[in-house]
Parts: C-alpha cells; sequence; structure tokens
C-alpha cells in the first residue's frame, strides 16, 4: 500500500479560506475593529486546514464569531451580520468536514464531490435559514424590537435547548 | 453496523447561544438574527441521519492470471441500488495484505439513487492466490452529523503462478542416486569429464583406447572419464510465522525470496535430470514427493503458486515444531539430499539444519538475510544470525549466505569457497 498523506484536500482548504474571508469582509467592512478578532480567525481557518487540526480549525471558527459579535456591538446591520454568521459557520463546516476526509481517504483520492456536495448542503440550509430570517425581522421592524427580540430570545433558547437533549437523549 | 453520532456539531450550539445572547444584552436585535443561522443548521444536523449504503459492487481485474511482477489494473464499479441518495460517502477498497498498489484504493463521492461511480488503481502481481476482501464503505448524511459503516462483499480472486524458469544450477552434495544426472562422482565410468587411466582390460570399447599412450609407450590403456548421476533433492521452505522478515517494511519478505530461489532451484534440478520434492515448515501442512517429468513439473507450479503453507502472508494456525520435524524424517527418502531455505533468524531453524544433517541427508542451507542495522537492536540480530551461520559452516552443513539482488552470483561465491 501506498503511503497516503492524510491530510484535507487543496479543494477543503480554499473553500474554507474564501468562506473566511468573506466573513471577515462582511464584518470588517461595517466595523473596522472586527477585524482584530477576524483576521487571526482566517488565518487559523486556513492554517488548521492546511495542517489538518480540528483544534486550530474550531480556534478559528471562535475567532470569526467574536468578529461576527463586534460588529453587531458596533451596530452592524442585519445583512451584514447574517453574512458574517453564514460565512463563519460555512468556513468552520468546510474546513472540519475536509479534515475528515482527509483522515479516511487521504490526499490522494478523488473526494471533490463529496466535498463540493457537503458545502452546498451547508449553504443552501444556512441561506434559506438567513432568509427567512431577515424576511421576519423586516416584516416586524416597523413594531416594537424589544418586546419582539426578548420573544426571539426565549424562543431561540428553547429550541436549542430541546434540540440538544435529543441529540443527546 | 447501527449509525452512531459523530460530535462535530457540538461547540456549534454553544457559538449560537453566544452570538444570541450578546445580541440580549447589549440590546442589538441584529445579532440575535444572525444566530438564526446557526440555529438552523443544529437543527438541520439533528434531524440527519446516515443513510443505509445499499450498494452494488464489482470489481474487474484486467488479468486474473498474471505472471509475477505484471501490474494488473483494477477497476471497481460502485452503484447505488437503494432508494436514497448517498450524499457523502467513502469507500476503501480491500486490497489482498500482499499486494502493493500504486495509488489509493479509495474513494470520496456522492450518489444519487441508481448513479454508479467507478475509480482504479493498480497493482504488482505476487505469487500465491489473492482473495480481496470486502470493500469497506463509510456513510453520512449532509451534515455529516451521523456516521454508519457497512462492509460489502465482492468475490474477486487473483492467481498468479510463478514461471518456472531455472536459475544457474545450485551445486549439489555427493552421490546419492543411481540414475544418470549431473552431480559429479568420484566413480569412475561414462561421462564428459576426463577421471583417469587404467590398464586396458579385454572388453574395453575400442574407442576408450589412448592411442596416443599405446603410440607413445606400446601399452594398451584405457580412458575413464567422471560418472555423472541424478540427486534426489527436497526442497525444504522455512515457512514459519517468524519467517516472514524483511529489511525493509516494502521490500519482500524473506518467504518469498525463500520461495522463489526454491522453485528457480526446482526447474533448474528437474532440467538437470534430478528428482525434486518440496515441504515446507509451516502451519499448513505441505509436501510433494520428488519426482520428475512433466506432471511433477505442474503439481509443483500449482504448489508454488497457490499452496497455503507458502502465501506470501503468514498463514493461520500454530506450528507443531516437533511434529513437523517427525513427519519430515518419516517422509524423506533415504538418499534425499535437502536444500534448507531459511532465513534463519531463530536457533530452531538452525537445529532443523543440523538435525537433517544429522540423520544422514546432506543439507545446503540457502539463507535470505532479511537482517537490517539501523538500530542496536536490528544490528544485534545481525549478528546472532551471522553466529547461526558460522555454527552451521563449522558444523559442516553448507549455507549460501544470501544478502540482496538475485541468487545466481551468491551461488557463484558459495561454489568457489566449497569443495567436493
Amino acid at each position: 500500500m501506498s503511503d497516503l498523506t492524510h491530510r484535507p484536500s487543496a479543494l477543503s482548504t480554499s473553500l474554507a479560506v474564501l468562506a473566511a474571508s468573506a466573513s471577515l469582509l462582511a464584518t470588517g467592512l461595517s466595523d473596522p475593529a472586527a477585524l482584530a478578532a477576524g483576521v487571526p480567525g482566517v488565518a487559523c481557518v486556513g492554517a488548521g486546514s492546511l495542517r489538518g487540526s480540528r483544534r486550530l480549525v474550531s480556534l478559528g471558527g471562535l475567532a470569526l464569531t467574536g468578529g461576527v459579535i463586534v460588529a453587531g456591538l458596533a451596530g452592524g446591520g442585519p445583512e451584514v451580520l447574517l453574512l458574517g454568521a453564514l460565512a463563519a459557520l460555512v468556513a468552520w463546516d468546510v474546513a472540519e468536514h475536509g479534515i475528515g476526509v482527509g483522515d479516511h481517504l487521504g490526499r490522494e483520492t478523488e473526494t471533490a464531490r463529496i466535498e463540493l456536495v457537503h458545502a452546498a448542503a451547508t449553504l443552501l440550509v444556512g441561506v434559506l435559514a438567513a432568509g427567512v430570517g431577515y424576511g421576519v425581522y423586516r416584516g416586524v421592524a416597523g413594531g416594537q424590537p424589544v418586546t419582539a427580540v426578548v420573544f426571539l430570545l426565549v424562543g431561540v433558547v428553547a429550541t436549542v435547548a430541546a434540540l440538544r437533549r435529543r441529540a443527546t437523549g | 453496523m447501527s449509525p452512531f453520532d459523530t460530535n462535530r456539531w457540538v461547540g456549534v450550539d454553544g457559538a449560537t447561544l453566544l452570538v444570541g445572547a450578546v445580541g440580549v444584552i447589549a440590546r442589538r436585535p441584529a445579532l440575535l438574527l444572525a444566530s438564526i443561522v446557526g440555529l438552523a443548521v443544529i437543527a438541520f444536523a439533528r434531524v440527519d441521519e446516515a443513510p443505509e449504503p445499499t450498494l452494488d459492487v464489482s470489481r474487474e481485474l484486467s488479468d486474473e492470471t498474471p505472471e509475477p511482477g505484471d501490474e494488473v489494473t483494477v477497476t471497481v464499479t460502485v452503484r447505488n441500488v437503494g432508494d436514497g441518495a448517498l450524499p457523502d460517502l467513502r469507500l476503501l477498497d480491500g486490497v489482498p495484505p500482499a499486494l502493493e498498489t500504486d495509488g489509493p484504493a479509495r474513494l470520496g463521492t456522492a450518489l444519487r439513487p441508481g448513479a454508479a461511480a467507478t475509480f482504479g488503481y493498480r497493482v504488482t502481481a505476487v505469487r500465491g492466490e489473492h482473495d480481496w476482501e470486502p470493500l469497506r464503505a463509510i456513510s453520512r448524511g449532509a451534515s455529516g452529523s451521523r456516521e454508519r459503516v457497512a462492509e460489502i462483499e465482492s468475490g474477486t480472486t487473483m492467481r498468479c503462478s510463478p514461471t518456472l524458469s531455472a536459475t544457474a544450477s545450485l551445486p549439489l552434495r555427493g552421490l546419492t542416486t543411481q540414475f544418470a544426472g549431473r552431480v559429479e562422482t568420484d566413480v569412475p565410468g561414462p561421462g564428459l569429464e576426463f577421471y583417469a587411466t587404467r590398464e586396458y582390460r579385454r572388453g574395453d570399447p575400442v574407442n576408450r583406447i589412448d592411442w596416443n599412450r599405446y603410440a607413445r609407450t606400446g601399452e594398451l590403456s584405457t580412458v575413464q572419464f567422471r560418472e555423472e548421476r541424478a540427486a534426489s533433492v527436497v526442497l525444504l521452505i522455512d515457512a514459519r510465522e517468524s519467517a516472514y522478515v524483511a529489511p525493509r517494511a516494502d521490500d519482500p519478505n524473506a518467504v518469498e525470496r525463500g520461495v522463489d530461489a526454491a522453485v528457480g532451484a526446482f526447474t533448474a534440478l528437474l532440467d538437470g535430470g534430478d528428482q525434486v520434492g518440496v515441504a515446507a515448515l509451516a502451519p499448513t501442512e505441505c509436501w510433494l514427493p520428488p519426482g520428475a517429468g512433466a506432471d511433477h513439473r505442474a503439481r509443483a507450479r500449482e504448489l508454488f503458486a497457490s499452496h497455503p503453507a507458502l502465501s506470501p502472508t503468514p498463514g493461520e494456525g500454530r506450528f507443531y515444531a516437533s511434529v513437523a520435524l517427525r513427519r519430515l524424517r518419516r517422509r524423506l527418502p533415504a538418499d534425499a539430499q535437502v536444500l534448507f531455505f531459511s532465513p534463519l533468524v531463530d536457533d530452531f531453524a538452525a537445529r532443523v539444519a543440523r538435525r537433517i544433517d544429522a540423520y544422514g541427508h546432506l543439507v545446503t542451507v540457502v539463507s535470505p538475510d532479511p537482517t537490517a542495522d539501523s538500530t542496536p537492536g536490528r544490528r544485534l540480530a545481525r549478528v546472532e544470525r551471522a553466529n547461526r551461520v558460522s555454527r552451521l559452516r563449522r558444523a559442516g552443513v553448507r549455507v549460501i549466505d544470501w544478502r540482496d539482488g538475485t541468487i545466481d552470483p551468491e551461488i557463484e561465491r558459495a561454489s568457489a569457497r566449497w569443495s567436493g
């Protein structure tokens, strides 16, 4: 058996860096302070994906999320934040998936198909959710934001908690 | 196999809650809105399930009965015969352990129902019968939150018989049988090589009379030639598990080299008119009594190709040393010489050689050297083996120490040292 290089493929790495840069661009344009978290985030995602390190990739994902939060605190618009969050999520997901594929199949194997299908699935789900969320947000924008936000929060926490319990149970 | 969680989304819900919570505390509705992306993906991962891979696997070899060293192209076609799509399918082919591939025997793909994917790789054929192991399919859902592993059987076998090509003729030892052959004896008689002259006796053929001498001295004398006789030889191959050793991971192991040398010796001896048999020290019984002729040659080719005792990877089962030796002793014809192919990696192999020698069979050990010198432990093993070789030589057993490359020059060198 010839030796396999158990690293993510170049496709995964470039897709992940592309998505991470998109997140950086969205948050950074909204508020330059977000660059402080976003730039190390892109670097971590890229390096982690190159070296096949899940820890680095997760750290990068967290940093990109931090960038989104900073941009949000600085008063970024919903479009910018949705784009930043979606791109950060896709970057982390593609990089982590690429590491798993590299572990199983190695760099020399033909794997473009599963990587593209996986990235497309995550992107599709994220875009649909962002679209619906944005539509609702615009629809209720004229009403009482604070009340709506509190109810939305209760809903989010309850849903995440429910999903979490079912996932572990 | 039942599906299990890959736990890859753990942590994302934490980040999602963090974004939402900061949004609430800082009164930034847009930030809370952004957390919906994470929420949707977590929900997707929760409902997503790894589909059962229902696959139809067919494997095609460009040549099912190649010669050793041939490159064989293997084409694997995998068809999704189930009802659902397989969005994340990783395929690992079960290449027989003895075969070397040129690239990965793997594929990552996504298959709609009814769709097929093909991948190929090349293997280098080595002697033996090779069965492919089941193809391993790892299936995940689109989100990758659940995983399922399946093994799909598709019986494929490659048989690779050695070509019986002769090596340089191995020097045999002394007189054993009464048939004409290639062992030069110290018995005067019909032959090719000059042996001696003796006084003419009535009835000696006229063309054997030494006429030069008659012209010189007036005395009649007869020229005698060295008689050549056939030997009965048993090729004994050490194929115990401990003999499956090689200097480096990708080198052929000592059993493979031993069998290769035995194949060459078998042909050379049989062509020379000797009677040749094959035996192995292995967990599985292996015995071909000495014989000659085309049938015997075909039987031996079959045995070298596919006998489980001589396979390029260690066989199953335990090796009972004393039983095997007793049985071998009973079977060896009284006049048989033994060519013992063993890496001599333990004292047992050396003891076997001396024991057979003591039973009255002439023994030549052909020893492929599997030792390396990269670590102190390996150097120690090399020294131990060298000591074993010299002890055997002192005890009167011939040893051909075969380091690497082809065996012919080693034979030349060894036979230059031997006398008689």
